[in-house]
């Protein structure tokens, strides 16, 4: 019965997906670029304005025959697909350990001796001694044919009294055994969503500052993408302060910082533009 | 020699369009944003044609394109993985019948969707949908498991 309700869905899925029909000439930003749902008001805005001009004298070809054809080909595509965008599905949340494992990466380590730069307070009141760090995890996440995407995701529990944990915007990165680069790394944001009348509504929001309640466990989360060179058709996207084979981040509190370790190496990690974003899933 | 690129293009669309439509449409489970998504795909693909080695296969960099930007729309517009105002076909039966599928996959997120609907419907290998999802091929079995048990319950 259950089984067939999802034979019935799959079925009905073939049917009315194949039943799409496609416009028969594939799209190309001169002719059609005005009839794209995502961005029809905006684009028609554009082309209104480009006729104008071109109306006022400032060129005399054909309406729209410069603007979208004229960007930088490889490296922009590359720097959109690659971004390391968070997303509700392709970020499974590991299960929180229930007994966190104390390691030796549990004991603070003081800010700015380890990093080759020492790293911001980020503030709150939360510190690093009243955290136990349980097992880190670690995956390939999406994209391989342009960039390679790794998340990595630690557990924490906070065994100390309530308090607030502010999300950095510089954290260290090394490899097994070398100095912590200091990275500015955006707010990955998170996923909520609702069950509405109409179905699920989902958004993205970024908070900074999270409450850690007492005996909490909390996750700190970082995504991390780099060029992966799969595909011979695109250049390499701009990366400077490159640290290769990064297995290890400094992630500073408002007082110490919590060593993560994890298992699978980020190849390179881009200081500039950074190619890590992170965020807290409490 | 615009002229190969173009009919490269064209050849491109014409074999590829649909396989990129269904996934957009099971990863979004909505039928606007998957033919939207579908189009600015196809562009970023005639935007950099100059670069691009028409000889390799293209379906997988469409793919992962499509995914991104899916990705960056969802997170730049704020838009809703299943948003409300979707425009389904126009044609009223397959409307309707979109309506029925759509709702009755609603509880799935889009990796769960699509690890079920590109292995069970379009037939890929679990080793194809893993490479176009850029997860192993595990994670992937254990989606579709998890989306058969959800739409049992549901």
């Amino acid at each position: 019965m259950a089984e067939s309700r999802v034979k019935e869905i799959l079925d009905e899925w073939r049917a009315v997906a194949n039943a799409a029909p496609r416009p028969v000439e594939a799209p190309r930003p001169p002719r059609q670029v005005g009839s794209f749902g995502i961005a029809t008001g905006a684009v028609a805005v554009v082309v209104v304005l480009v006729a104008l001009l071109i109306r006022g004298g400032q060129q005399s070809g054909l309406p729209g025959s410069s603007a979208l054809g004229s960007q930088s080909p490889a490296a922009s595509l590359v720097a959109d697909v690659a971004s390391p965008i968070p997303q509700e599905s392709a970020s499974p949340r590991p299960t929180l350990v229930a007994s966190p494992i104390p390691t030796e990466s549990a004991s603070p380590i003081p800010t700015g001796v380890a990093s080759s730069a020492p790293l911001p307070n980020p503030g709150g009141t939360c510190s690093a001694s009243q955290f136990v760090v349980g097992q880190a995890t670690s995956q390939y996440e999406t994209s391989v044919i342009v960039a390679s995407h790794v998340g990595v995701r630690q557990p924490v529990q906070n065994t100390g009294a309530d308090c607030v944990l502010e999300l950095p915007k510089v954290i260290g990165f090394a490899d097994q055994s070398g100095p912590f680069q200091a990275v500015v790394v955006p707010n990955m944001g998170q996923v909520t969503c609702k069950d509405t009348a109409a179905g699920r509504e989902c958004k993205y929001v970024y908070p900074t500052s999270f409450q850690v309640k007492s005996g909490q466990t909390v996750t700190i989360e970082f995504n991390a993408s780099w060029f992966n060179g799969n595909n011979p058709g695109f250049a390499p996207p701009p990366c400077a302060g490159t640290v290769s084979d990064v297995t290890r981040s400094e992630f500073p509190l408002a007082s110490g910082s919590i060593e993560i370790v994890w298992d699978t190496a980020l190849l390179e990690v881009c200081t500039s533009p950074s190619s890590v974003s992170v965020t807290v899933d409490n | 020699m615009s002229e190969p690129v173009e009919t490269a293009y064209q050849r491109t669309y014409d074999r590829f369009s649909g396989d990129v439509f269904r996934f957009a449409l099971a990863w979004t489970n909505d039928w606007a944003s998957a033919e939207d998504l579908t189009q600015e795909a196809y562009l970023r693909l005639w935007r950099h044609r100059a670069s691009i080695d028409w000889e390799r296969p293209m379906l997988g960099w469409l793919l992962v394109t499509t995914r991104r930007l899916a990705n960056n729309r969802f997170r730049s517009l704020r838009r809703s993985l299943a948003p409300t105002h979707s425009n389904p076909p126009s044609d009223e039966s397959i409307r309707a019948r979109w309506l029925d599928v759509r709702h009755g996959l609603r509880t799935l997120t889009p990796l769960e969707r699509t690890a079920l609907i590109v292995t069970a419907v379009e037939g890929w290998s679990y080793a194809e949908a893993a490479h176009a999802l850029g997860t192993t091929e595990g994670a992937l079995r254990a989606a579709v498991s998890r989306a058969r048990d959800k739409l049992e319950v549901a």
